[in-house]
């Protein structure tokens, strides 16, 4: 059984000591970690070890915390920005020497990972998002559980084991998130990630694999923002799961499902077969491709102007030109090509 | 032991369910917060804690006007509202002179009634609650936004304020109940009540114990001391803890200084502070109430220690209250104190 690694520092381009932790042999996976981040004490308090455990008997993990979380430097810059947690990235990368590694992007901080993966493809071997979120707190269900950390930080703080950890010890869970961080960093990584990464998603050059609980119906589940993203993202890959914990969960301690879709997926990647749902042959724009999975989910051309911000007409354009570009006579028949692509 | 559930009608048409537990002098219980009936009776802490105050008393409950059994139609969220429930319920089951047992929500409520109606108001206990919410009013208003906007995640927060370290299978069925007796709109107007007794307090002339958890999530406990202080000669006894419903963690700490102070009240021990001069509410002429709250805790099976630190103050200030109370009741030791204790209601 691998033990929990020790703990390692590095200096960021604007000052901040990261601390990172290297365990496993294989392929290098950076992970960057979720919005409460203290890998050090979630490994040993038992709130992670099993998931890191099960990362690095297959992979080289290199686990760190943010900053302004955990081990790492305290006291987040009120400027912070989302561009700023990439330097953390970078920092480690350089350090290690890391020419290429896979980038594994968790929920709600998985657009940093993507921001990463945009400006730097030739680093990023495949980008791994595990419960993709773009909107958590800027959801309007969302906002006001996190205008609750501003208000009432005891609560948030008391809430969020329930919420999201419900299979652990709320209060193993509460006294981790608590050393994890401070209600002011915490609030200025709030600001920070308001900024939202789906724009860019179209941007993305790197085999991307997209790793999602099935079915749940909650709003901060995320599966509805993993399939958005998987039909945005060129040459995406959307793989869901059944289990709560979203593929990390098995009751046997064999490997968790979502790790084996990575290495299949890595395996895809080698042997150059193209992890694709095969977009390109129709030369669909992202945008498009948008519109065709709304479409085959049954909305009318109003509803998707409603839920995409645009026009009827220009509804109508797409829904045209996606017709055109895949040589179909009709809707009907764009619902079916888009469930045959993977799509829905 | 099966609570009896009845309707009656307020003077303004509006139907009120309410409860009775037990049989013999009625203790008037106003609702503490969104449900009795349905989320309270049903849950098996609160029945056992209500079973026990039921053992010689009729607990009289309902559920106010906005939710469970009652009226869903509420427009009118003030406390006037709430006060007029209960004066329907006091009607209806033909009460003369009670106590009240005001928590929470009950509190301002409870007040308000013995204001209104000082001759049929024997005492209040009042536990975990204030006689405003102005430091609380911007955490309040978040939650009620959450209630607003996610009912699921409402119930979820407001769950865990309540009973912060309940285990999350108990704290999953609470959320589930409370989420079946109210609808969010209204759960989220009686949250965000605003609730200003406070003019009322020096007015009061009846006795008064104030109870309060000392680390309650849900109204602070400096508003309970801040209440206490404003109200003439009032008993106040602050409790470990951090569950905000009496009946959840240690009842017992909040059922025996209770039912010890209706005893007092209804032998006659404790009256009305304008009939006995400027005299603190004691059990025994002679001891302070300070001495009083000792000799509780000594006969708890505290030490000095303990002692000491649940009341702020030295061990050297312990010893000499227990050295005075000592001398005072003519006892030679603390299991001798312990005794008395017992035998005066006090433990």
């Amino acid at each position: 059984m691998i033990d929990a690694p020790l703990v390692q520092y590095v200096k960021t381009s604007d000052g901040y000591d990261i601390a990172y932790a290297v365990c496993g042999e294989g392929v290098p996976v950076i992970r960057v970690p979720q919005l409460w981040s203290h890998f050090s004490l979630q490994w040993s308090s038992g709130i992670l070890d099993s998931e890191f455990r099960q990362w690095s008997e297959r992979f080289k993990m290199v686990l760190f915390d943010n900053r302004g979380q955990g081990l790492s430097t305290r006291g987040l810059d009120e400027s912070t920005s989302l561009a700023d947690y990439e330097r953390d990235i970078d920092a480690i990368a350089s350090k290690l020497g890391l020419e290429r590694f896979i980038l594994l992007g968790i929920s709600y901080k998985g657009k940093v990972a993507v921001r990463y993966a945009i400006e730097h493809p030739e680093r990023v071997l495949a980008l791994v998002l595990w419960k993709y979120i773009d909107a958590f707190f800027e959801s309007p269900s969302v906002k006001s559980y996190g205008d609750i950390a501003r208000t009432d930080w005891d609560l948030f703080t008391r809430m969020n084991p329930r919420i999201n950890w419900p299979a652990k010890d709320p209060s193993v869970v509460l006294s981790v998130n608590r050393a994890a961080t401070t209600q002011l960093d915490f609030l200025r990584q709030k600001t920070a990630l308001a900024e939202s990464g789906d724009s860019a998603l179209a941007k993305l050059q790197v085999p991307t694999l997209l790793l999602a609980p099935r079915g749940e119906s909650r709003p901060m589940s995320g599966e509805d923002q993993a399939r958005r993203a998987a039909a945005i993202i060129p040459n995406a890959r959307l793989v869901q799961f059944d289990d709560a914990l979203g593929g990390l969960s098995t009751s046997d301690g064999t490997t968790p499902p979502a790790i084996l879709a990575v290495e299949q997926f890595l395996q895809g990647i080698a042997s150059g077969d193209a992890p694709s749902i095969d977009h390109d042959s129709s030369n669909l724009s992202s945008r498009e491709l948008e519109v065709l999975r709304l479409l085959a989910a049954g909305k009318s051309n109003p509803e998707i102007a409603k839920e995409l911000f645009i026009t009827r007409n220009t509804v109508q354009n797409h829904v045209g030109s996606i017709l055109t570009k895949t040589n179909l006579n009709n809707r009907t028949e764009a619902a079916v090509y888009a469930r045959d692509h993977g799509l829905v | 032991m099966e609570p009896r559930i009845a309707f009656t009608t307020r003077k303004d048409g509006v139907h009120i369910a309410y409860a009775t537990l037990g049989d013999g002098p009625p203790v008037v219980y106003p609702p503490g917060a969104f449900s009795r009936l349905e989320a309270e009776l049903s849950h098996p802490a609160f029945l056992e804690f209500y079973s026990a105050i039921a053992q010689d008393h009729m607990l009289v409950f309902w559920d106010r006007h906005g939710v469970g059994h009652s009226d869903r139609n509420r427009t009118d969220f003030s406390c006037d509202d709430d006060v007029l429930d209960m004066e329907a319920v006091v009607d209806a089951l033909g009460l003369t002179t009670f106590p009240i047992f005001g928590i929470s929500d009950g509190g301002p409520i409870a007040i308000t009634y013995a204001s209104r109606h000082p001759q049929k108001v024997t005492c209040l206990v009042l536990y975990g609650t204030a006689s405003n919410r102005e430091s609380e009013a911007a955490a309040r208003r978040a939650i009620g936004d959450l209630f607003r906007s996610d009912w699921w995640l409402g119930t979820r927060a407001m769950v865990t304020k309540f009973v912060p370290t309940a285990p999350e299978a108990a704290a999953r069925e609470m959320s589930r109940i409370l989420s079946e007796t109210s609808t969010a709109e209204v759960a989220a107007a009686l949250w965000e009540m605003p609730y200003t007794v406070g003019n009322l307090l020096p007015k009061l002339n009846l006795p008064v114990l104030v109870l309060h958890r000392r680390n309650d999530k849900v109204v602070p406990f400096e508003s309970g001391r801040e209440m206490a202080s404003q109200i003439r000669n009032a008993r106040f006894t602050p409790l470990a803890g951090e569950n905000h419903p009496p009946a959840i963690g240690d009842w017992n700490s909040v059922f025996e200084p209770t039912m010890a102070f209706l005893k007092e009240v209804e032998s006659g021990e404790v009256s009305r502070p304008d009939q006995s001069g400027a005299k603190p509410p004691e059990i025994d002429d002679h001891l302070s109430s300070r001495e009083l709250e000792v000799l509780r805790l000594l006969a708890a099976g505290k030490s000095n220690p303990e002692i000491a630190k649940e009341l702020f103050i030295t061990r050297n200030t312990v010893q000499n209250h227990v050295g005075s109370i000592l001398t005072k009741t003519n006892l030679n030791n603390r299991t001798e104190a312990a005794f008395y204790a017992r035998d005066h209601g006090l433990a």
